[in-house]
């Protein structure tokens, strides 16, 4: 029991644990595979480099420098694919969530109401595939600030316009508890709530309604 | 009525602040030339190198005295501007109530001329933050209360600020509370701070800066001092310098004792805290006066820290993270360097007036961070220290291991230490076993919730959790992974419901 008199039971909070997160962009573990594998493939010239430059009584070091490199090519490999499955993210009504890591394994949470802007960047490579990278900024350095990296770029597109208007109008002088989400529609950039996809009602919480909400940008 | 309407210039004075801060930024990147040219052993004065130094220094001159001259600040459509640039003109608008807070600095050479040099802080905006080298103190005072008391009328975010200063502050917009002195610190109370200041770090510094420095100093003048102290002391003969050191080492940690205990009194020589409307004002120092302010509802959290020395005077030092960009933030942050314990209470009942009526319940840490603290502090440095003294001396030093036991202490003290409240409204954390640190937070001013896991946490089922705010974050070591969730979503809920500003 974290809480002695709490004024609401804490089981009804909307939790982070039972949303679902969307996958990032498929395309983005191709990227990450081809990434590794020229890395690998110029770390392989080197190898043969080494290779043919070792004298020769040391036969056995040299074909070593192969074995490790194949040991590591899986490594990263698998360690690129394991960090696509557990990467995720989700938009919900009043945050934005987000996991990454593979050893480390890290949830954030940024709600709206604590966000100061947010923007989409695209390098060449993301450009070829459609992918962008969203980052949204909180206040005072860069410890709080999140990145997801590996989005479509239309969907990017579509979290960063959702995003803006939830940062425009914000309700701030209401007193807590009688926050009206009502007041401020979800219809930004021309994309409705509907548009933006389905919502689910991730906890099943009475209190309040639209807080357990679940957002997701895609259908 | 509106003094500052008209375009202003800086007090005359400043040329000389502004040739001052030119030539002390010139010489602190050519020191080295600058050494070399006078003490050239080819006793050759003006040589082109030399010319050009001096053509360096004159551009900067005359460029510093024109800007002077094409720098204006006024006020005007409730907008503080400032106007400034030799070529380009260059023009920065700050609007009156996005101003937190305005901070004055007075050196000695200030005081002799009665001005002061005056820092702006606006809301975290980064690059809108500006200073002025010089104004007569009066103005510099005029400015300030007119800025302050333009606020409540043209802020549209009044309604906001009042809702937080409501709590703790019963005056109205507008009506403004005359600051009210919370403590002075003595001359005896400034000794035991300078006492009980962190010896260790001033020696430090000291010797990056002496190594630094003679490094440099050599090779600028062929000096070959080091041979010469080698040969002067014999140190060539290996593992006799164990006496030098045993000389040193004291001798090291008398200046850097002394040294601090002299910084400590400068700087905070007559330090006079005050409450305020707004938040709280520090004014000290003996040669540079300062004053800075710290806005309430830019104060992000409470840390308050103290070492065995300070535990013995009964006494912390607290520091009052602001919300700011990092640049700002460093130095406009007011940290007390020494306080008694019912000071200590009045910051806290300001930061956060509920805190002592809301039922908090108390919570520690998993055991299993006592491996984390023993691997840190015990294995891993004792493993370095042997290896070290083994490859250095050639000799087994395993005088080490005497640490071990020491650290498992230490490490066992640190997981009962480690103790965090939570209550309604905010969290209270305190931990470490030598220097013991306590950090107050509300949770209205978290910016984002993270759970961190490595994988041996995962397979424990514990977890991290971190509390970012605009001012640094919170964290929460080794507790259950259940719990972490429930606290993150609690959290969230607070922060997500609250409409009161933050920052």
């Amino acid at each position: 029991m974290i809480l002695e008199n709490p004024q609401i039971e804490m089981g009804q909070l909307p939790s982070v644990n039972n949303i679902e997160f969307k996958k990032l962009a498929p395309t983005y573990k191709k990227t990450e595979y081809i990434g590794t594998s020229i890395l690998f493939g110029f770390l392989l010239i080197g190898c043969f480099i080494a290779f043919f430059n070792i004298p020769a009584d040391y036969s056995s070091i040299s074909y070593g420098i192969f074995v490790a490199w194949a040991v590591f090519f899986a490594l990263s490999m698998y360690l690129a694919g394991k960090q696509y499955d557990l990467a995720g993210y989700a938009v919900r009504a009043h945050d934005v969530v987000h996991k990454h890591g593979v050893w480390w394994r890290t949830v954030t949470t940024i709600p709206f109401n604590r966000m100061q802007h947010c923007e989409i960047s695209q390098g060449p490579v993301q450009n070829i595939f459609g992918l962008a990278t969203l980052r949204v900024f909180t206040a005072g350095g860069t410890s709080s600030d999140l990145t997801i990296d590996g989005l479509e770029h239309e969907e990017a597109k579509k979290i960063k316009g959702f995003i803006t208007g939830k940062i425009g109008p914000q309700p701030t002088v209401e007193s807590p508890a009688t926050t009206d989400v009502e007041s401020s529609p979800l219809t930004f950039d021309g994309i409705t709530e509907e548009e933006f996809g389905e919502v689910r009602d991730a906890t099943g919480s009475e209190y309040p309604p639209d807080d357990a909400t679940q957002i997701s940008p895609l259908p | 009525m509106n003094r500052f309407e008209h375009p202003t210039r800086q007090a005359s004075i400043a040329i000389l602040f502004i040739l001052g801060k030119l030539f002390r930024i010139l010489f602190r990147q050519l020191w080295v030339v600058i050494l070399v040219v006078m003490f050239n052993p080819k006793k050759k004065v003006f040589t082109t190198f030399t010319l050009g130094l001096l053509a360096i220094a004159a551009i900067g001159a005359v460029t510093s005295i024109i800007s002077y001259f094409r720098l204006y600040y006024y006020v005007k459509d409730g907008e503080l501007v400032l106007e400034k640039g030799i070529l380009q003109k260059k023009k920065i608008a700050v609007p009156l109530d996005r101003i937190q807070t305005v901070n004055f600095k007075q050196g000695i050479i200030h005081q002799a001329f009665n001005v002061v040099s005056i820092e702006i802080d606006t809301a975290g905006s980064v690059g809108k933050e500006f200073s002025l080298e010089a104004l007569r103190k009066e103005d510099a005072e005029a400015l300030r209360s007119f800025i302050e008391n333009a606020k409540p009328a043209t802020a549209q975010t009044s309604d906001k600020e009042t809702e937080v200063h409501s709590n703790f502050d019963t005056a109205s917009p507008g009506v403004k509370t005359p600051p009210k002195l919370l403590f002075e610190l003595s001359l005896l109370d400034l000794i035991k701070i300078g006492v009980s200041q962190n010896h260790l770090r001033t020696a430090g510094i000291i010797m990056v800066f002496f190594l630094s420095f003679f490094d440099e100093l050599e090779d600028a003048l062929d000096l070959k001092l080091t041979e010469r102290v080698e040969e002067f002391f014999g140190l060539a003969q290996e593992a006799e310098f164990l006496p030098y050191l045993l000389i040193g080492i004291p001798f090291f940690l008398t200046i850097s004792f002394f040294l601090t205990l002299f910084r400590t009194m400068l700087q905070y020589f007559a330090l006079r805290f005050w409450r305020t409307g707004q938040g709280f004002k520090m004014e000290s120092g003996l040669l540079t006066k300062q004053e800075v302010s710290a806005n309430l509802n830019k104060i992000q959290y409470i840390r308050w820290d103290s070492s065995p020395m300070k535990r013995l005077f009964k006494m912390v030092a607290v520091r009052l993270p602001q919300a700011a960009s990092v640049q700002v933030s460093k130095k406009l942050s007011a940290n007390l360097p020494g306080c008694y314990d019912h000071h200590l209470q009045a910051i806290r009942q300001a930061y956060f007036p509920n805190e002592m009526l809301l039922e908090e319940t108390h919570h520690g840490v998993n055991w299993r961070i006592i491996y984390r603290m023993f691997l840190l502090q015990g294995v891993l440095p004792v493993g370095l220290l042997i290896v070290f003294s083994y490859s250095w001396l050639a000799t087994d030093i395993w005088i080490w291991l005497l640490w071990l036991p020491v650290a498992l202490w230490l490490s066992y003290r640190y997981h009962d230490n480690w103790q965090w409240h939570i209550s309604e409204e905010g969290l209270l954390t305190s931990w470490g076993v030598v220097n013991q640190h306590s950090i107050l937070l509300q949770w209205y001013k978290v910016q984002a919730v993270t759970i961190r896991q490595h994988y041996f946490l995962r397979r424990r089922g514990l977890a991290h959790l971190i509390l970012d705010t605009a001012a640094g974050s919170v964290r929460i070591p080794y507790i259950p992974e259940e719990k972490a969730k429930e606290v993150r979503d609690f959290v969230l809920y607070k922060v997500e419901v609250d409409g009161r500003s933050w920052m």
